[in-house]
């Protein structure tokens, strides 16, 4: 009896020893994760979910990374990263000139652009009905940078706000009358309102644009994620998850 | 996806409560700290005690307090080299924001007792200390205690700005549902019930204290 109690003793010490060098060695990565950019990352119950959420939790065990997340709101994002708060930004981030020069971003996972939307009822066609209108842009988007570019292109007026759930409520309001917004976005809100829905696209997408995780400029973190991401695309996992999504 | 019911909802948000009453009390506690020994500095025969209390003041009530917010969590970093999260970064611009108002209704709280009480009171041969600890103070509390509640109510719905930075306080739980699944009136409507419990709990609270004092 004595014996067996030795064994099971040794085994469990054996195993809290093997934990604990494998915890040493998973490097700790502060992830600044939006919770408000379903299909890319959200909270579901609790639990950080979504396409960008989902590629890490694989990378994670892949590449040894022990992801230690903070919520945040996509205007604070960037900023976020700039003061050296997080090691790693999240969300559906376009990958742009601007940011490029401030930021490194890892390789791509997906492609996506803008999208015009408007309200189900409303009699907007197309960028064309756009004169004199009202088209909302979120605060932070890489949209932005070029919405004096639309302004003219569309002669509507571009009012900027704070997030995708304010602009809708805006638009449902009558004070806006569409939105440009994240395509994949929006697709996704369409295809959950399902036979119900509230809004509808008025355009194409518009500058595709590819989708990855941002670091600090030369943070170490990125060869990782880099290595992870490659090996999701030759095994096929990345497809599933995008698959799981409605994205492909 | 998500449980898109009153009662689905209910956990999320009372989390976010919960964060919000934690942040909420916190910052008062230590707010009205930071207000007595302003409130004594501004009082104080000292020029450069006065000078202080009245810079941190004006700094206080002249910024805007998202700009403060984001001051703080985004400042401090660039500045010490160190993490903060948005929660204690959040909590530290609150009550920094929170103590400058309490130093303001505690200063005029004690100036508001008649010269006269002092004057007695040296008269009977009491110290400085115990005419403040036993004559001015006691007064003064039951002077400002509707000043304070006042105050709370407003560090209370001021909480909500924290959600800039990511605390998932309660509004902030609230965006984070209804990002989801576009509910947003039911949730609003929701958030805002949960801020008026919380409000109408502490307005009840300073009106007992208000009454047991009186008697």
């Amino acid at each position: 009896m004595k014996r067996v109690t030795t064994i099971v003793a040794s085994i469990a010490l054996l195993f809290v020893a093997a934990s604990q060098a494998d915890a040493q060695k998973a490097t700790e990565v502060v992830t600044g994760v939006v919770t408000t950019a379903a299909p890319f990352s959200y909270v579901d119950k609790g639990v950080y979910t979504g396409v960008s959420n989902d590629i890490l939790a694989e990378i994670s065990k892949t590449e040894n990374i022990k992801l230690e997340y903070m919520p945040m709101k996509f205007d604070a994002l960037i900023p976020a990263v700039q003061a050296g708060q997080i090691d790693m930004a999240v969300s559906g981030i376009f990958v742009t000139e601007a940011r490029s020069k401030i930021l490194d971003f890892s390789s791509p996972y997906f492609t996506q652009g803008s999208i015009l939307v408007a309200p189900i009822g409303s009699p907007l066609k197309s960028s064309d009905d756009l004169k004199g209108k009202i088209v909302a842009v979120q605060q932070g988007a890489a949209a932005l940078a070029k919405a004096k570019v639309y302004e003219e292109k569309w002669d509507c007026k571009i009012r900027v706000l704070q997030d995708p759930s304010s602009m809708q409520m805006a638009m449902k309001a009558g004070d806006i009358d569409a939105m440009l917004f994240d395509s994949a976005i929006m697709m996704h809100q369409i295809q959950v309102e399902g036979d119900k829905p509230t809004i509808k696209t008025i355009s194409d997408v518009i500058d595709p644009t590819d989708i990855a995780f941002a670091f600090p400029k030369g943070s170490p973190v990125k060869a990782k994620i880099d290595s992870g991401i490659a090996k999701m695309k030759a095994n096929g996992e990345l497809d599933v998850i995008l698959q799981k999504y409605h994205l492909k | 996806m998500i449980d898109s019911s009153w009662i689905g909802y209910l956990p999320t948000l009372l989390a976010g409560a919960s964060l919000t009453i934690v942040v909420t009390i916190i910052s008062m506690l230590f707010g009205t700290v930071i207000g007595v020994i302003v409130a004594l500095m501004k009082l104080s025969s000292s020029r450069v005690a006065r000078a202080i209390a009245s810079i941190y003041g004006t700094l206080i009530r002249g910024l805007p307090l998202l700009v403060q917010i984001l001051l703080v969590y985004f400042a401090i970093p660039a500045i010490t080299g160190l993490r903060v999260s948005g929660v204690a970064a959040g909590t530290v611009a609150m009550t920094l924001f929170t103590g400058a108002f309490m130093a303001e209704i505690i200063r005029s709280g004690i100036q508001s007792i008649d010269k006269g009480q002092y004057e007695a009171c040296r008269s009977i041969g009491f110290s400085h200390w115990a005419t403040m600890r036993l004559v001015i103070c006691p007064q003064a509390f039951r002077v400002i205690l509707p000043s304070i509640a006042n105050q709370f109510s407003i560090t209370l719905k001021d909480t909500s700005l924290l959600s800039v930075i990511g605390v998932v306080e309660l509004t902030m739980a609230g965006q984070t549902i209804y990002a989801l699944n576009f509910d947003t009136i039911r949730v609003l409507a929701l958030v805002g019930i949960m801020y008026l419990i919380i409000y109408l709990v502490a307005e009840q609270f300073s009106g007992w204290v208000e009454r047991r004092l009186a008697r």
